[in-house]
């Protein structure tokens, strides 16, 4: 079965029925609102945001109709789907080959990954050109901001570059040891360097019989393993900080809610950044909500007193329920948002540890 | 002797090719020049030596927008580094940081339609230029191949930069054409190179089908028995694709297609993977191939037969630049015009289209005229004659316009567009007949470009019993990785074994 089948019927499973089709969706495809950022974290899926990045509606639709067919999912209601009871045992059975998947972080990474890659190839393009002692190579990646980064990081000198390749190789080495073997292959057969441009998707997966799909979802789970041994130990990956540290340390915001985000520093209250940034009440808010979520440091104190707070969040924690109503109905004299704010931070409690 | 001594320290060539020299020279001495000189006898030399040798800078307008970073890349590999490409893909922050730092440049590729842009044309206008480069010079001709409208502004750009040395350069263009070319860029004085299109190194091959089967039977044959490195064009990208995947069921692995519907990164890749021969073959739509630059391209093999005579020698002329012999092979079934047929058809837009976009103006919707002209769904090339033309009769961002205004207007442009796609329709018959008619494929080709036949070549074409079978010939695959990611790893990083 292809891997997007089984990574489709992952996330009915994690559903389970709260969401219809649509919002899965833009949650596969990386659709960055409010609403997909959230459920992929309440819902833990995190891995598989963006997964299916480019997969249109209409393959979507058809994938499921498949599902449907051969019974590994049900209709619940109107564009509600349940995993069946063969579709979990086809999961489980197949469990240890989709397990490559687990070091995925589409939710974190989608934003950065391409950039980081850039920098990457066309580091490790150049200098294993200029360890052959070949100058005239023609670079495999375009982007004026990666060629600017890799000028100024560039070892100048012979000596400079054997060492700075050394210490690469065995950060690169120990990382892809702890992938796959098969993902291992094809990361590296994408790399470009003396003597050799790297492989295309197609050509990946051709090689290893795998859809296009799998060969990029591989792909990007060894890239996805690199930012996070690089988040965890920096001081053991040197040349990998160095190159992608900046990069990474980026909150995955949008870059609306990352300019609110700014503005928030600069000490504006929300009235002043609404009249600065022309925004809607309803936008201002579920950029707070996302600030809360993704920014660790930020306190969501001045929205809320700390009893609520923890009320709401003793309540959550004991219903396990990500649905707003039943905790809007328990505490009525709550916001909406002041609700939405204290999930966001319970859900990132919930978000450590579920990583790789 | 000034001139070899350049040659020799830029290119490490002893000798120029034929007209290299004496367009140089006339630059030089402040000329300016019509050149026409065949694909892939380095046109690209002559502007960028003059450029070194005046001290100057280069603005060259290109109509191949999509391939122009391509064509940095070549600059920046030979030794150019101070190039850098101003057209509709770059992202607005991009843009600003080449404006800025234009003055670092030495060579400046734009297109036609980005020098409408006010900023960018007054930003252009704080530097100084020494060279004037108009490549692809045909496109300002309503008798040429493919018509910019654009081009037709060229000559007031030229002025307000205050007419530095004008080289306007073509590969193919008929006597019309070249005549087209000194009257609107406004170089009637120039000088006149012309050379030949002939390519005496590459033989010419054509095959007629009937049958779409044994077309593609004959194709796959070929393609497994000819010497690489080669060219396949085809006329869609899905056709690339399925020529491809049918190559791959055979177990030919070196292939692989090239076309603009593929992703940036995946594009580059496949085209740098062609340079370093990892692949035998790139199998590409038409407009894609002109970006491949390759100097022992052994073969160019035509799956469909191009729309025109000047469309299939350019691309031809990929092929053998090295000068070694090579070969042009096209493959014709009758279906093979219905797609240009149809191109040509609804390219421009029809009579309905053009009412609806200088219909009578309304109130409710007050929409201007180039706002009608994008909601008319009509393609990119029609958009931009259109434009053109609306923006010349000073309507485009109009909303009322006089009913007398716009019924003139509407005749005279469906006049044009009548006259534009009769043109092209005549071209479409001049490549049928050449393919259909028998005898010497060169000499019919020379004659449509008012040329005198050749007579006395070794090796001409399928009109003179040319042999395919001597560009046969299995050459050594360049090995991909055979071993396991660690030797790899370890091979790229230059690690002991």
């Amino acid at each position: 079965m292809d891997i997007s089948r089984a990574i489709i019927m992952d996330v009915l499973q994690k559903v389970d029925g709260s969401r219809k089709c649509s919002g899965i969706y833009y949650i596969l495809t990386g659709k960055k609102t409010a609403q997909s950022l959230s459920d992929s974290q309440w819902f833990k899926i995190e891995p598989y945001y963006a997964s299916l990045k480019g997969l249109t509606v209409e393959d979507f639709n058809s994938i499921l109709d498949e599902l449907c067919t051969k019974e590994f999912i049900n209709l619940k209601e109107d564009q509600v789907f349940l995993i069946s009871e063969k579709g979990s045992n086809f999961l489980e059975k197949n469990k240890s080959y989709y397990f490559f998947m687990e070091k995925l972080n589409g939710l974190k990474y989608a934003s950065i990954e391409h950039k980081c890659w850039q920098v990457l190839s066309l580091f490790v393009q150049s200098l294993s050109n200029a360890l052959y002692h070949f100058l005239n190579f023609s670079p495999v990646i375009r982007d004026r901001d990666a060629a600017e980064k890799v000028k100024i990081l560039f070892p100048r000198t012979d000596e400079q570059r054997k060492q700075v390749a050394s210490q690469l190789y065995i950060e690169l080495k120990i990382i892809l040891k702890k992938c796959d073997s098969k993902s291992a292959e094809i990361f590296v057969n994408k790399l470009s360097g003396y003597n050799r441009v790297g492989h295309t998707f197609d050509q990946s997966a051709r090689e290893w019989g795998l859809s296009r799909v799998e060969a990029v979802l591989r792909f990007r789970s060894v890239l996805h393993m690199i930012f996070y041994s690089i988040k965890e130990k920096p001081e053991s990956y040197t040349v990998l900080y160095t190159l992608l540290g900046e990069l990474i340390d980026i909150p995955a915001l949008t870059k609306s809610a990352l300019q609110t985000y700014h503005l928030l520093k600069q000490e504006k209250d929300l009235k002043e950044i609404m009249k600065i940034r022309n925004l809607k009440l309803s936008t201002m808010e579920d950029h707070l909500v996302e600030i809360a979520r993704e920014i660790p440091d930020f306190s969501i104190q001045p929205y809320i007193r700390d009893e609520d707070k923890d009320r709401v969040s003793h309540f959550y924690n004991k219903t396990k329920k990500f649905k707003l109503r039943p905790i809007k109905e328990a505490f009525p004299h709550l916001t909406y948002l002041q609700i939405r704010l204290v999930l966001a931070k319970e859900g990132g409690k919930h978000a450590v540890g579920s990583g790789t | 002797m000034q001139l070899e001594a350049a040659l020799k320290q830029y290119y490490g060539f002893d000798e120029f090719r034929p007209g290299q020299k004496e367009i140089l020279e006339d630059i030089l001495s402040g000329h300016d020049v019509l050149g026409m000189l065949p694909t892939g006898t380095g046109k690209t030399l002559i502007y960028q030596l003059a450029a070194v040798l005046l001290k100057g800078r280069a603005l060259i307008v290109s109509p191949l927008v999509s391939l122009m970073q391509d064509q940095v890349d070549q600059f920046k590999q030979t030794g150019f580094k101070k190039t850098v490409a101003l057209n509709s893909f770059l992202d607005q922050s991009d843009k600003r940081s080449i404006l800025k730092h234009l003055k670092d440049y030495q060579f400046v590729f734009v297109s036609p339609e980005i020098m409408q842009n006010n900023y960018i044309r007054s930003t252009l206008l704080s530097v100084e230029w020494s060279l004037f480069v108009v490549d692809e010079a045909h496109c300002i001709s309503q008798w040429g191949h493919e018509f910019r409208p654009h081009y037709l502004d060229l000559v007031y750009v030229k002025k307000e930069l205050g007419d530095p040395v004008c080289l306007a350069l073509t590969a193919t263009a008929t006597v019309k054409v070249q005549e087209d070319i000194q009257k609107y860029l406004g170089i009637e004085k120039a000088k006149v190179h012309i050379h030949s299109v002939n390519r005496p190194n590459i033989s010419l091959f054509v095959e007629s089908f009937s049958d779409l089967e044994h077309k593609q039977d004959r194709a796959i044959d070929l393609i497994s028995e000819l010497k690489g490195p080669g060219i396949v064009y085809t006329n869609t990208r899905r056709s690339a694709e399925q020529l491809v995947n049918l190559l791959h069921e055979k177990g030919m692995h070196n292939v692989s297609y090239y076309h603009g519907g593929m992703e940036q990164d995946e594009r580059l890749l496949v085209q740098k993977q062609f340079l370093n021969s990892q692949l035998k073959l790139i199998v590409c739509t038409n407009a894609f191939g002109m970006g491949i630059n390759k100097p022992d391209i052994r073969y160019v093999l035509h799956y469909h037969a191009p729309s025109n005579m000047e469309g299939y020698v350019q691309e031809i002329g990929r092929a053998g630049r090295d000068l070694h012999p090579s070969a042009a092979i096209l493959l014709y079934h009758p279906s093979d015009l219905e797609i240009p047929f149809h191109f040509i058809e609804n390219e421009l837009p029809d009579h309905n289209q053009i009412d609806f976009i200088l219909s009578d103006y309304d109130v409710l919707s007050e929409q201007t005229v180039a706002e009608r002209l994008h909601l008319a769904g009509i393609s990119e090339t029609g958009q931009r004659f259109m434009e053109y033309h609306l923006n010349s009769a000073g309507v485009l961002n109009e909303k009322g316009i006089s009913e007398d205004k716009r019924e003139s207007l509407k005749k005279t442009l469906k006049l044009k567009i009548e006259a534009r796609k009769k043109e092209k329709l005549r071209s479409l018959r001049m490549i049928e007949n050449w393919i259909m008619t028998n005898g010497c494929k060169r000499n019919m080709l020379l004659n449509y470009f008012g040329e005198e036949e050749k007579n006395d070549m070794e090796y001409c074409c399928s009109g003179c019993q040319d042999d395919l079978e001597r560009f046969y010939g299995k050459e050594e695959p360049k090995l991909l990785i055979d071993h396991e990611w660690e030797d790899e790893l370890k091979r790229l990083f230059r690690q002991e074994v």
